[in-house]
């Protein structure tokens, strides 16, 4: 898969739940599309094509990033709040998924922008439902402008 | 002497003597006068009917001039004793016989006078014509002592004087007995009001004699002397109590005169500044001194302005003893202005209020450390609730993921594996499931248990109603198989964070609806009442309901009532229940009976000084 093909982004820790969520994806025949990346630095990375993502390109964002809140090096809010803050990132649609809703953070992810935000139901059926429903949504349901257009925008 | 500084009794022992003596004496020259008067008339009667008598018997040695004849008639007159000379004229008036009837000889008139009687010195004499025939043939003439009249006179004087005499005595001694009966009782009176007003004794009383006016006067003076007493009672009490109290209070009296320029203290006041009798001046540069350098402008001050704008002077300060303590002050004082409105003298009272200020003092301190003590304790108590909190929230939340992943991977060997597995291993993966499952449910009530606690309120009008709708319509999944009949009231509109109030609507509810379950048919009802005063609101149902004997346990978190594999459930729904009701300042209540039924009721503002939501943290027990 090349970078620049990724159509969605986990930022996620736990190898659990890299696994766990895999699985969910790859039963929805969506797993060769998803790049997962360990920590909130690498995802920054990723985000602004630096360090080993730099030969990625603004205009071929990823269409749905999946964002825990609790990580290594860099905290999910922190990676939001920077990724919402710059006009070349801010468009690529960010949903947080925990474990547990924090009536803070969730005012506070609403605030800086964040697309969506989920509480991870316990049950694994209702999770694996939860997967493809996103993916449904915000993969085919969900439109977007082309990278030209996008490129466009930009430019001017 | 005067009259009228004479004494009231001679007074009224002369006036009596005086009059009664006139009165006599008046009606004695009265009878007397009257009875000389008709003494003379008889006198003069008898002698003329002597005169006529005499002169017809002389008629004829008149005519005649018969001389011895004459003499003989006129002899006759011997016999009258009263007759002291007669005589007889001829017609030419001539005298030529006469009689004397005692010695030395009388003197006769040389001529006859009128006709009739008249009056001398000391005689009446008579001239009685003689006549015969109608012819005028000389004149009688007889004259008579005076005696008898003189006895009389001098007999009525002895009578009058003996009158007189008599009835004055008389009189003196009832004027004296009388005069004592009117002058008593006003030199009763006087006596009194001179042992009153010499002896300031308002104690006597004078005596009363009778019901007149002196009695009435008496009783007046009595009444008076009485009410003056009693004042004086009254007056030496309060006095009394006054002195006692401002003693007891160890209240010292003063008095600045603005006349002398002198401040004079009692004993207290001297007492309260340190000082011994006499070692203060009495001057206001000297009082100053004494009071504290820092009080010192303000007491000069509240007392300039107290005497220039006529109020009161009331303040407190301090007061520095010569042995270098330090004193409190209390003083109070008034300025009292002569006729003229210019302030003449400044009187008050003074207290030693060095006990209470320090016991003041000391109660700001202690309340003072007790408010730290409280707000530190407060503090910590508030602290150790927050990390409380946080802790069962980051527990409740790493304790999720590690679920999540036993039941994903349980699920996902069961699906993979499913089949090469024996059926006892597929028995107890289902096992792990379920309890996950149950902890899953455990770990979300308790993090909304902590949320409620880490969560202010945000309250806003809310209408019950909707919120029983949206929770009954919510419960479909569970009611859908069961015939349960909705009895729901008209609840009011309250004032309540609308997302927790459903919370309590939805664990109610489903606490309703699970223990109906045995019901054939469940009734639930949700409504409003009354208790003491304020709005409840309830929700009964007709299940299998608790012995109320459990029931200070049954808000507790992990309480349960009744056996898992029965009602399924995680312990924490009731004390959510309750921490939402507190959070408001409501109180909730159950009312129940085992088999019969259950009735939680709730209000949301019980407390009117609303402690409960001004302190949230308090409240939390997890």
């Amino acid at each position: 898969m090349k970078r620049d093909e990724v159509e969605i982004l986990l930022v996620e820790d736990n190898p659990d739940e890299v696994e766990l969520t895999i699985i969910a994806f790859r039963r929805n025949n969506l797993a060769d599309k998803v790049h997962v990346v360990r920590d909130g630095e690498e995802a920054l990375d990723f985000f602004f094509c630096r360090g080993a993502y730099s030969d990625r390109r603004f205009d071929t964002p990823p269409k749905l990033v999946l964002l825990d809140l609790k990580l290594p090096k860099v905290d999910g809010l922190d990676v939001l709040r920077e990724v919402k803050a710059d006009r070349r990132t801010k468009s690529v649609p960010i949903v947080v998924m925990t474990s547990s809703t924090q009536p803070r953070d969730m005012v506070e992810g609403y605030q800086l922008g964040v697309n969506s935000y989920i509480q991870k139901p316990v049950n694994f059926d209702q999770f694996q439902k939860l997967i493809k429903g996103l993916a449904d949504y915000w993969l085919v349901v969900n439109q977007f402008p082309s990278p030209d257009a996008f490129a466009a925008q930009n430019v001017s | 002497m005067l009259f009228r500084d004479v004494p009231i009794k001679r007074k009224l022992i002369s006036v009596i003597m005086l009059t009664s003596s006139i009165v006599l004496l008046v009606t004695c020259l009265a009878f007397v006068t009257y009875d000389l008067i008709t003494f003379r008339r008889e006198m003069i009667r008898n002698l003329a009917t002597l005169a006529q008598v005499v002169a017809a018997n002389s008629a004829g040695a008149v005519a005649f001039i018969d001389e011895s004849e004459a003499r003989e008639k006129l002899g006759s007159l011997k016999a009258k004793g009263n007759i002291v000379a007669g005589a007889l004229y001829d017609k030419a008036g001539k005298l030529f016989v006469t009689f004397s009837a005692k010695e030395p000889a009388q003197t006769f008139p040389a001529r006859p006078g009128v006709d009739g009687p008249r009056f001398n010195e000391d005689s009446l004499v008579f001239f009685e014509p003689v006549v015969r025939g109608g012819q005028r043939l000389g004149t009688l003439y007889l004259k008579s002592d005076l005696e008898a009249l003189h006895a009389l006179v001098r007999l009525y004087g002895g009578i009058v004087l003996l009158v007189i005499a008599s009835s004055f005595l008389v009189a003196l001694a009832l004027s004296t007995a009388l005069g004592q009966r009117i002058s008593q009782p006003i030199l009763e009176l006087a006596s009194t009001a001179t042992a009153v007003s010499d002896r300031k004794d308002y104690s006597v009383r004078a005596k009363k004699y009778g019901q007149d006016e002196l009695g009435q006067l008496t009783d007046s003076f009595n009444a008076m002397l009485a009410l003056i007493h009693e004042r004086d009672v009254s007056l030496r009490e309060s006095e009394e109590r006054l002195r006692l109290s401002l003693e007891a209070a160890q209240t010292g009296t003063w008095d600045w005169s603005f006349l002398t320029k002198k401040l004079s203290w009692d004993e207290h006041v001297y007492a309260q500044f340190g000082l011994q009798r006499g070692e203060f001046d009495g001057t206001e540069e000297g009082f100053l001194k004494l009071v504290h350098p820092e009080n010192r402008e303000q007491v000069r001050h509240a007392l300039a302005q107290a005497v220039e704008q006529k109020r009161e002077f009331n303040l407190e300060f301090r007061v520095l003893w010569p042995d270098g303590t330090v004193h409190d002050i209390a003083s109070l004082g008034k300025a009292f202005c002569d006729e003229a409105g210019k302030p003449v003298r400044m009187a008050g009272v003074s207290l030693d209020v060095t006990q209470r200020r320090r016991a003041e003092e000391e109660i700001r301190r202690l309340n003072a450390e007790l408010e730290q003590r409280v707000q530190e304790r407060t503090a910590e108590l508030t602290a150790t609730n927050k990390e409380l909190e946080a802790f069962t929230y980051s527990v409740a939340h790493d304790l999720r993921a590690p679920l999540r992943h036993v039941d994903a991977y349980s699920q996902i060997v069961q699906e993979v594996f499913g089949l090469q597995l024996p059926a006892e291993a597929q028995k107890y993966l289902s096992r792990i499931r379920h309890g996950v499952q149950n902890m899953g449910l455990l770990v979300d009530d308790l993090l909304s248990l902590a949320r409620i606690g880490r969560q202010e309120l945000s309250r806003t009008v809310t209408g019950l109603n909707s919120i029983v709708g949206e929770v009954i319509a919510e419960l479909k999944p569970e009611t859908r198989s069961r015939q349960i009949e909705w009895q729901v009231g008209q609840l009011p509109c309250v004032e309540c964070d609308p997302g927790l109030i459903r919370q309590v609507f939805a664990n109610l509810l489903s606490n309703a609806v699970k223990y109906t379950r045995p019901r054939e048919k469940a009734v639930i009802e949700v409504g409003q009442t009354t208790v003491n005063g304020r709005i409840a609101i309830f929700v009964r149902d007709n299940g299998i309901g608790f012995s109320m004997k459990y029931v200070h346990k049954i808000f507790g978190v992990f309480q349960r009532f009744h056996r898992s594999e029965d009602f399924e459930g995680t312990g924490v729904g009731l004390a959510t229940v309750d921490r939402i009701i507190r959070k408001h300042g409501g109180r909730v209540w159950p009312e129940a009976e085992l088999d019969k039924g259950a009735t939680f009721y709730f209000t949301l503002s019980e407390a009117a000084d609303g402690t409960d939501t001004k302190n949230p943290s308090l409240d939390n027990q997890l």
